[in-house]
């Protein structure tokens, strides 16, 4: 063994300098590449499987990029109506002038009426009803123009004559006040208006809708938003009165608090964890060089893997990112092993001796991480795939940065100091100790086993993706409050309907509303809100000017009745002239294009292959019926979006299991291929899948229920503890045992300072990861030299 | 063309008429027959317009519509509350009742029940402002929204030459202005007789009112009672 450590010039065959020149190069090409094409993408069909409800997905995907998705509802309190109206249309025009806001609406615009006019009442015939023959066939019967006469005589007379008056020679059985009727009462959220603006029903909040042009999840950009509408506001506040109040509701302000949250907790127990790592190497080695050189082929790993992925698939999934860099973490093993063989190791070894010695290690351990994700490389979930070849591009690119660049800047060996030594013969001399009494090296594997059996089976699953990152209470409070104010449709609950084509889908879309107008008479639907308010197939509308026209006798039955009501002879010329013209329907382009696009293209979503249409649903009572009751409508889905995004999420986490043990099988069989020995192959994995179950066991013990983010912090803990496995198997004599049980623990401290940590988190999703790893981890390294039991005195083959 | 606007003249004629009987209330104190005296002036008539507190009285309207052979004809009883509570309710030919409470309408007919926005229209809240402005006695506020002309002259009846009187009111909103030619109120010593609305397209509307009361008061149960639309 060596004596202290000095600072040391670079040992025979090192050649630090050029080494370093390399990876500098190697890096800043790769770094370059990263920088000009990085591209993440959160586009969540990556985690549903080929070709399964991937319509859904595309849906939802679209959804959290359409207007609506990234619309926010400010509400504006705390004054009287006419001040209220004054401040909110004055931050809309504040709002407006900012970039990061696509649209603000915060009422119609005077002329608006005189657009709504000359856009439907040319039409008013073809939009009479959703039943036409039946409708119509009544109010044109002798019977039903003699009490259409009469109705008209009545409003006439009424508060609305004015008004009925001067559209009575072209609307005698007043279509269009009935078509108006239909439109106020569908207006979003029971809005009314005063002064141009949107109220409350109770005209106690002004209300604005904003649009971003950031995507709903993308937390930062939403962060500015929310920030400037904060700072617009307060010059609003400035201006209208200090007792106004702002509140607002968006998925926006979940994606930024979520963003925000996981950010302060990622840089707090990322400082622990740098603070925890210098600390540990700073005793162990009295130097940090050690901890530059671990990180090293992790970091390269990571870089290589983000170019590769890049290279291959065109962008990078965050959660391949977020995972797939955790996955790397098994990495830190293959340099802690090299450092500490070489510090323990004998004084002038070169630093290729002491890598060639425990390379088939090393290139074991490395290969049976890449055998562990072969299940997931075949996987039918695109982002399981594609975090595959991440980490299998990471592994195999820190492996080659240990193998040729760390050994050049490893100096002279055997200059540990003499806390390692101590540590390193202490647990050597523990390690032969449990090795030498087999009895109880195998009742702790026993006892290991017994903890998997006890606890496995008090598994829980949850799936809920609200639950990974919530909100807080007051945040979800204001967002009730303000969605309460305009009557907001149930959250994710809705109805998609498409077609092969955009006439086929407004078809569609008709029978969908009648569908559901009949599930609120039955009591399963409290209301909707759909696009059929606003326009109906070109079918429907044909339907409705056949039966107008096509009624017969009408010319003369009609004036027969109206003459007889008192009507001057002639006053409906207009309308008799009327009968005979073919108005054009009404097609949707021609509404997107009109004032009233920003209402109807809240209903619509630009998907493939043909726009979907979405029918907003209110007091969900009974979702079953619902179901079922659209289920006839051709082209319709019923759609709860935290029901499906559950369901999915579930369904890859269950996957993902699945594809572990897969690997582990995969790990086994690489293993016993390279020993042929059943004992050695078992000695070295054998713990590893303990270690794996025992965490899962002790979390369940401990109540906490299992996600995707402890499915995946399970590979991790495989994959480690299989290298623990390896390396102590590999390992033949006494001395380098010490050393290999110290990288051992050095590797595992490593690793529960950089992940498991964030079992401290306050995100449950990163506490999840935390969790499974850490204790993964410890039991890991508590239960591979019980392994060693499995050996017996069978010599390595 | 807006909705919202017939239904503003029809809060024109009905809340004038219930301000023109309302001008019959004697002063709290006033000796009887005071109300009789000559009004002297716009101001003073304003002034009466003012004291108000509640009233009830029966009315006969005809619409002139020219799309009709015949005019139409209603007749009814409208009843006020101060400060902003008015009903009037429609016995011949249909039933039907129309309510104003501060800015909010509803209208309950053969047809059903509905609210009408004031809000929403701000024609309609012009309206609606007049006869505030009116039962405030503001004049200066009714002279932004018209032009106002009072005359002394006999009244319909035939009084004795110098105790009618005559207000139009002409609007000066554009908006207005389209729709509404002018209105006039014809009445004599406090007491309006007639008012009539002449509309650009030439329909004209007429009112005619009796049997009114000025001494009525509502208290919160009355107010709760009557001020409502059938069946709630």
């Amino acid at each position: 063994m060596g004596t202290a450590s000095v600072r040391s010039r670079p040992a025979p065959h090192q050649r630090p300098l050029a080494a370093g020149l390399c990876l500098l190069a190697v890096c800043g090409l790769l770094g370059g590449y990263c920088a000009m094409r990085l591209e993440v993408t959160t586009d969540i069909t990556h985690f549903m499987p080929d070709g399964e409800d991937a319509w859904a997905a595309r849906v939802i995907e679209r959804f959290s990029r359409s207007a609506l998705g990234q619309r926010m509802v400010l509400t504006i309190s705390g004054a009287e109506p006419d001040d209220l109206a004054a401040a909110s249309t004055a931050l809309a025009r504040r709002l407006s002038a900012q970039p990061a806001f696509a649209r603000v609406q915060h009422g119609v615009a005077e002329d608006a009426q005189r657009d709504l006019y000359h856009l439907y009442f040319p039409r008013r015939h073809l939009l009479f009803s959703s039943e036409p023959e039946r409708d119509y066939g009544a109010l044109l019967s002798d019977a039903g123009l003699r009490t259409a006469a009469g109705r008209l005589v009545a409003e006439l007379g009424s508060v609305q004559g004015t008004f009925i008056r001067q559209i009575a020679p072209e609307d005698p059985l007043l279509a269009f006040p009935r078509l108006l009727q239909r439109l106020e009462a569908s207006r979003e959220g029971g809005l009314r208006m005063r002064d141009g603006a949107f109220f409350s029903a109770d005209s106690r909040h002004a209300v604005l809708f904003v649009e971003t042009r950031a995507s709903a999840l993308d937390g930062p950009a939403q962060r500015t938003a929310l920030d400037r509408i904060a700072l617009e506001f307060e010059a609003v506040r400035r201006a209208h009165g200090a007792r106004l109040v702002l509140e607002r509701s968006g998925v926006g302000r979940y994606a930024a608090q979520a963003e925000a949250a996981i950010r302060t907790d990622v840089q707090r127990v990322s400082t622990l964890s740098s603070v925890g790592l210098l600390l540990l190497f700073l005793v162990l080695f009295r130097s940090l060089r050690a901890l530059v050189l671990v990180s090293l082929p992790v970091m390269v790993g990571m870089l290589a893997a983000t170019t590769a992925t890049l290279a291959a698939f065109g962008q990078v999934h965050g959660a391949t990112l977020a995972f797939g860099t955790t996955l790397i973490g098994v990495c830190v093993d293959y340099p802690v092993h090299l450092v500490v063989q070489h510090e323990l190791g004998a004084e002038n070894r070169p630093a290729a001796s002491t890598l060639r010695a425990i390379w088939p290690a090393l290139l074991l351990g490395s290969l049976t991480t890449l055998a562990g994700l072969i299940g997931f490389g075949w996987a039918a979930f695109p982002g399981i795939r594609e975090i595959a070849f991440f980490t299998g591009a990471g592994v195999l690119s820190a492996l080659l940065a240990t193998r040729y660049a760390v050994p050049h800047f490893l100096g002279a060996s055997g200059r540990a100091g003499a806390l390692q030594r101590r540590l390193a013969t202490l647990l050597g001399r523990a390690t032969a100790a449990l090795r030498r009494r087999r009895a109880l090296s195998l009742a702790v594997l026993g006892l290991a086993a017994g903890l998997c059996a006890t606890g496995l089976p008090r598994l829980r699953f949850q799936d809920d993706l609200s639950s990974w990152v919530p909100a807080p209470e007051a945040l979800r409070a204001e967002d009730d409050r303000v969605r309460a104010r305009v009557l907001a449709a149930d959250a994710g609950r809705m109805v998609l309907t498409s077609a092969a084509g955009t006439s086929e889908a407004l078809a569609a879309n008709d029978r969908v509303a009648t569908a559901l107008a009949q599930a609120v008479d039955a009591g399963e639907l409290g209301s909707f809100r759909s696009l059929h308010s606003l326009i109906w197939s070109e079918e429907l509308q044909r339907r409705n000017l056949d039966a107008l026209q096509k009624s017969p006798g009408l010319p003369e039955r009609f004036t027969q009745a109206f003459d007889a009501a008192g009507f001057e002879p002639g006053v409906f010329a207009p309308f008799l002239a009327s009968l005979s013209a073919r108005p054009a329907p009404l097609e949707l382009k021609q509404l997107l294009a009109s004032p009233l696009a920003p209402a109807a293209s809240a209903f619509v979503l630009d998907a493939q292959p043909a726009p979907a249409l979405v029918t907003y649903l209110r007091e969900v009572r009974d979702a079953g019926a619902i179901e079922r009751r659209i289920a006839q409508v051709p082209g319709a889905r019923y759609f709860d979006q935290r029901a499906f995004l559950r369901a999915t999420y579930g369904a890859f986490r269950a996957r993902a299991i699945e594809l572990i043990g897969l690997g582990v099988l995969a790990v086994f069989l690489m293993v016993l291929a390279r020993y042929r020995s059943l004992r050695r192959a078992l000695a070295a994995v054998l713990p590893a899948v303990l270690a794996a179950g025992g965490a899962l066991a002790v979390l369940a013990l401990l109540g906490v229920t299992i996600d995707l983010f402890h499915a995946l912090g399970l590979v991790l803990v495989l994959s480690m503890g299989e290298d623990y496995g390896v390396f102590l198997v590999e390992t033949t004599d006494a001395e380098s045992m010490s050393a290999t049980m110290l990288a051992l623990v050095l590797a595992c401290a490593s690793t529960v300072l950089s992940f498991g940590l964030l079992a401290m988190s306050s995100i449950p999703a990163l506490r999840s990861l935390g969790q499974v790893i850490g204790v993964g981890i410890l039991l890991a390294l508590l239960w591979a030299p019980a392994g060693l039991a499995l050996l017996g005195t069978e010599a390595r083959a | 063309m807006r909705c919202s606007n017939a239904f503003a003249l029809s809060l024109l004629l009905a809340l004038a008429a219930g301000q023109a009987v309302l001008a019959e209330q004697a002063a709290p104190g006033a000796r009887p027959g005071a109300e009789d005296a000559q009004v002297a002036s716009l101001d003073d008539l304003l002034a009466r317009f003012a004291r108000l507190q509640g009233m009830s009285a029966r009315y006969r309207e005809e619409k002139r519509i020219a799309l009709l052979k015949r005019p139409l004809q209603s007749e009814g009883i409208i009843q006020f509350a101060a400060p902003n509570l008015l009903l009037r309710r429609v016995e011949r030919p249909e039933p039907a009742v129309m309510l104003l409470a501060g800015d909010s309408l509803q209208v309950a007919d053969a047809s059903g029940a509905r609210r009408i926005d004031l809000q929403a229209n701000p024609i309609v809240r012009h309206f609606v402002l007049t006869f505030v402005h009116v039962l405030s006695g503001d004049r200066a506020a009714l002279e932004r929204l018209y032009a106002l002309r009072f005359t002394t002259a006999d009244s319909a009846s035939g009084t004795p030459a110098g105790l009618g009187w005559r207000l139009e009111l002409t609007p000066r909103q554009p908006e207005l202005a389209r729709m509404i030619e002018r209105a006039s109120l014809i009445g004599k010593g406090a007491v309006v007789e007639q008012m009539t609305l002449h509309e650009r397209n030439g329909d004209a509307t007429v009112l005619t009112f009796s049997d009114v009361d000025l001494g009525v008061r509502f208290d919160a149960a009355a107010r709760a009672r009557i001020f409502r639309l059938p069946g709630k």
